[in-house]
């Protein structure tokens, strides 16, 4: 594909060509680059930031690493947008002489053309003159802003932003009025926080996919794509700027309702008894970090394979009922390690890692849930528990009097601070003193809950994994516009985000290895022949589903939880830049490839 | 028919320029139904060239192919088989794109922009800095009559008037190639005679323009080739006077004669050709130009009007006047002119009732006229071109 090169002759006739646009050179290896293109005082600045940012991020911490890291790669990037100008700049200050721009394959390709010609550049070769630059940048980014805005006007004149902002501010005045809640200042909060932003990523992603759809496939349909297509812009920035217009859009809406549940938590939390206030930011308006007992999967495994072989020594079964037996079996291991009998201890040790060092004098949280394994005993009742914490002769003891707690539900208990020892590892038994045995779920039934960071950046990071989201879907309306009418393309997408909510039925197909339920009459499972097709393709649609539905913002800022940098950096790269990036690169290919209009006008 | 544009399509008939634009071969366009199967053929093996600087006409009758091949040429359909070269590159090269204007044959503009918005945004795809993309909007909305309504959105515009700001946008990029689809369906008789004079204008300049029309007479007033196009194929090619020559016959237009001179010319005829095969008239005006001399003659009366109008003269920076360029670098301009882009001289015939003004500004020479010596021969040859096509038009109205 022909670029432009800017052509430069020096004094002595010596021609050099610069292209123009994005330097991938200058990109990939900054200081190394400009050095060797002679820009000295920019190669020395790039080399000394870059020995300022490494040497910081041998100095700091995990998140202070990641903000690093963000700052190199905008460092690359400004040295890919910036480099071939620099050069052009240089070459201009060293006395060379800028003979006109023209098109070629490469810069050895742009000089040898110029040479044929004599050293001059014949006027039909000429290449328009580049735009100035925006923000100082100079790349296709008028064109893609110029989409962008367009997307923004069409916002407003179409009224879709005033209405959607309106509904948002509605959904988190009224909100508060409707719910019910526990009584508990706690509650209330965590209940205000899940229903808002639940409310608000809903309502917004529903009108990302609306506008998404349509924006791309009116303009095809109304023939509007037919006269920017006619000009210098390519498809996949139409494309993509468009994307970029409906993101600002939700950027400015979801800062517009995150601000206002913000204010309002705060708003209402200044209302409260000092004390109650307190409790509150401790345990729901802060940032926890959280740890959980090592996982036993592998340990459940071993010792279900174990049970398996000697009872199939006993009693040998039929291959179709192996996998029944198996699982049978491992549930029963499962709930042995999950039970707590009558008069028994149960205790954990977990590793709370590098936390350690920052946890010295704060006091911990453990947040606990139980069930009775018997379903009619329900939650009329409560259980007594004797806790303790610390290990002996090592560590501070800490011994609860007999506390009373209600089964199938989240506790919090605060614990005293230096109970781990130096290794950080923090011992916890639980004393059951009740007449019935209590089961402690290994995957959700005990974690402890350490201070890390404040509410409001932590309430910004969670905002930010629900425009991971919404990048996902404009990405998805967009994808569908590309190829389908308006209305098509909506329900094709709301389709796909119907398929997403089902992830569970889906996950629960994958984990029975069948579609069909057990058919009691001829004593099998399913239909195998479509299993065998069906399974794994839903287990494939399950983990690209699960790669952006594994984050659970919401269920983090109402339980007080921290979201860290790490995690921010995690959804945008799995949800935006993978999940997205394979979406939007379908949709952009099928935009570039299709024909754009009909002999008959308006399609 | 004004002398300005018959000067313009002497010139450029003379001169033959050689510059492929566009190549066209054997090109052919099926559209099929959702299962692939062939619903229409709408062109079928179509071979054609454009030339740098030519007014190129694709005339033909509704659904002939006309909008099926400049969608071709641009890129946003693609052809069967066949092949398109524009400036040498395929239709879906998008730099290339850079030097084409594109009025498509209905207004598809965004409804919600207002005039000066949508000027803008077109002029940001070309990358235009803003101090140009201002003048040239103001410029342009100046042209085509618009700068009374530019906070209007173009949604709630006339035909006419979405007509005319779809021109604008075809021309912010002051294109070497442009394709004008039906420019003039929806206009009124000044709105038609101001883009023919601006046809005229940007192929004096060196531009090339695809005109597609089944209005002959826009065809015939401005275009130096054509192709006539029907059931997908080109029925007939050629320079407007390889296809309306009448080698058998000649006209002669005098002044009023006494009847004694009338009847000794007569005589004269009457000895070589039979009596009923001489046909003796009085010329009469067509109907455009009365129009418009009627109209003129309002406005001077001052009328007032709410809807467009009436353009003013062709954008300076599609006349060829630099934006804000120092004069050093104008003369330049003009020495490096290709020869065939210079203005030929105005000939002033009596009957000629359109502004004058206007066409005046429009063929003004803005280089010493290399072909002054030929003035005479060439005055001799416009009047000519001038009589066979008012004759024409007189026919067909």
């Amino acid at each position: 594909m022909p670029r432009s090169f800017e052509i430069f002759k020096s004094a002595a006739g010596d021609l050099r060509a610069v292209k123009r646009g994005f330097s991938w050179p200058g990109f990939f290896f900054t200081w190394i680059w400009a050095l060797l293109a002679r820009l000295w005082l920019v190669g020395s600045g790039l080399f000394i930031l870059f020995l300022i940012l490494g040497l910081l991020q041998l100095a700091l911490s995990w998140e202070g690493t990641f903000v690093v890291s963000l700052a190199s790669l905008a460092i690359w990037i400004a040295v890919g947008l910036k480099g071939n100008s620099w050069k052009s700049r240089a070459l201009r200050e060293r006395g060379y002489l800028y003979l006109g721009t023209i098109e070629a394959r490469n810069p050895a390709d742009a000089v040898a053309k110029v040479n044929r010609a004599g050293g001059t550049i014949p006027t039909e070769w000429r290449v328009a003159p580049s735009s100035k630059a925006i923000f100082g940048i100079q790349l296709p980014a008028q064109r893609l802003l110029a989409v962008t805005a367009l997307t923004w006007k069409a916002a407003f004149r179409f009224r879709l932003f005033i209405v959607i902002a309106v509904l948002l501010l509605g959904a988190v005045v009224a909100l508060p009025i409707m719910i019910k809640d526990d009584g508990t200042a706690q509650g209330f909060t965590q209940i205000l926080i899940t229903y808002t932003l639940t409310a608000i990523a809903s309502l917004l992603g529903l009108s990302t996919l609306w506008l998404a759809c349509g924006t791309l496939a009116r303009d095809i349909e109304e023939c509007q794509i037919q006269v920017v297509a006619a000009k210098p812009i390519a498809r996949w920035q139409i494309w993509l700027g468009k994307w970029l217009g409906i993101m600002s859009l939700n950027a400015a809406l979801l800062a517009l309702a995150g601000g206002s549940v913000y204010a309002l938590l705060l708003w209402r939390a200044n209302r409260l008894p000092a004390e109650v206030q307190q409790v509150l930011r401790n345990e729901v308006l802060v940032a926890r970090g959280s740890v959980r007992p090592p996982g036993m999967n592998k340990e459940i495994d071993e010792e279900t394979d174990k049970l398996l072989r000697e009872r199939l020594a006993k009693n040998p079964v039929t291959t179709a009922d192996l996998k029944d037996v198996r699982k049978q079996i491992r549930e029963q291991v499962k709930g042995s390690l999950e039970v707590v009998p009558p008069g028994y201890l149960h205790r954990w040790e977990i590793d709370l890692g590098a936390a350690k060092n920052s946890l010295r004098d704060k006091p911990l949280q453990l947040r606990i849930k139980f069930n009775t394994g018997d379903p009619t005993m329900g939650s009329s009742r409560t259980f007594v528990g004797l806790w303790r914490a610390g290990i002996p002769q090592k560590t501070q003891l800490y011994e609860s009097q007999e506390i009373s707690l209600a089964p199938d539900t989240f506790h919090e208990l605060k614990i005293p601070p230096n109970l781990f020892d130096e290794n950080g590892v923090l011992r916890v038994e639980f004393a059951n003193v009740n007449d019935i045995p209590l089961l402690f779920p290994i995957d959700e039934g005990f974690e402890v809950l350490y201070p890390q960071g404040s509410f409001g950046p932590n309430f910004i990071r969670g905002l930010g994994i629900i425009f991971c989201w919404m990048g996902l879907l404009a990405a998805l309306g967009l994808a569908a516009a590309s190829f389908l009418s308006f209305p098509v393309a909506a329900f094709f997408a709301l389709g796909m985000l119907a398929v997403s909510f089902a992830s569970s039925t889906l996950a629960n197909a994958v984990s029975e290895g069948t579609i069909g339920g057990y058919n009691a009459e001829k004593g099998i499972h399913g239909n195998t022949p479509v299993d065998f097709v069906v399974i794994p393709v839903f287990r494939a649609v399950l983990s690209v589903i699960n790669l952006a539905k594994e984050f659970s913002p919401v269920e983090a800022l109402s339980t007080g939880r921290s979201i860290t940098w790490s995690q921010l950096g995690l959804a945008f790269t799995q949800i935006i830049l993978l999940l997205g990036g394979i979406i939007a690169l379908s949709g952009m290919a099928i935009l570039t490839r299709r024909e754009l209009a009909t002999a008959q006008g308006t399609q | 028919m004004t002398i300005a544009e018959t000067s313009h399509k002497s010139t450029i008939t003379d001169s033959q320029p050689s510059e492929t634009v566009i190549s066209v071969r054997g090109l052919t366009k099926v559209f099929k139904d959702f299962w692939g199967r062939p619903k229409a053929r709408a062109v079928d093996s179509v071979d054609f060239e454009v030339r740098r600087g030519e007014v190129f006409g694709l005339l033909g009758p509704n659904g002939s192919g006309k909008s099926t091949t400049v969608k071709l040429i641009l890129g946003l359909l693609y052809p069967t088989k066949g092949h398109i070269e524009v400036f040498g590159h395929s239709p879906r090269h998008v730099a290339t794109k850079a030097r084409i204007g594109y009025l498509p044959e209905e207004s598809y503009l965004y409804r919600y922009l207002n005039s000066h918005e949508t000027l803008d945004f077109f002029g940001n795809l070309f990358q235009l800095p803003k101090g140009d993309r201002e003048n040239r909007t103001e410029q342009l909305l100046e042209m085509v009559g618009l700068s009374q309504t530019r906070m209007r959105a173009v949604g709630e515009f006339s035909k006419g008037m979405q007509r005319r700001i779809g021109l604008a946008q075809a021309l912010i990029n002051d294109p070497d190639l442009i394709i004008l689809d039906e420019p003039t369906s929806g206009l009124d008789p000044i709105g038609c005679r101001e883009v023919k004079d601006l046809i005229v204008a940007l192929a004096r300049r060196g531009k090339t323009v695809i005109l597609s029309s089944h209005l002959l007479s826009d065809v015939e007033d401005v275009c130096d080739r054509v192709v006539i196009y029907y059931g997908g194929k080109i029925q007939a090619m050629g320079t407007l006077r390889e296809l309306l020559a009448n080698p058998d016959a000649v006209r002669i237009t005098t002044p009023a004669l006494p009847r004694e001179t009338m009847e000794r010319v007569l005589g004269i005829i009457r000895k070589d050709v039979a009596e009923d095969k001489v046909r003796i008239d009085t010329p009469t005006q067509n109907l455009e130009s009365y129009f418009l001399q009627v109209v003129q003659n309002a406005r001077r009366a001052a009328a007032e009007t709410s809807g467009a109008t009436s353009g003013a003269r062709v954008a300076a920076y599609l006349r060829g006047d630099s934006e804000g360029k120092p004069a050093t670098e104008k003369i330049l301009e003009r020495l490096t002119a290709p020869q065939s882009v210079s203005p030929q001289p105005v000939v002033a015939v009596p009957e000629e009732t359109v502004d004058q003004k206007k066409l005046s500004e429009l063929a003004k020479p803005s280089e010493p006229a290399p072909a002054a010596a030929r003035e005479p021969e060439q005055a001799a040859e416009i009047e000519k071109a001038n009589e066979k096509l008012s004759s024409l038009l007189r026919k067909s109205s």
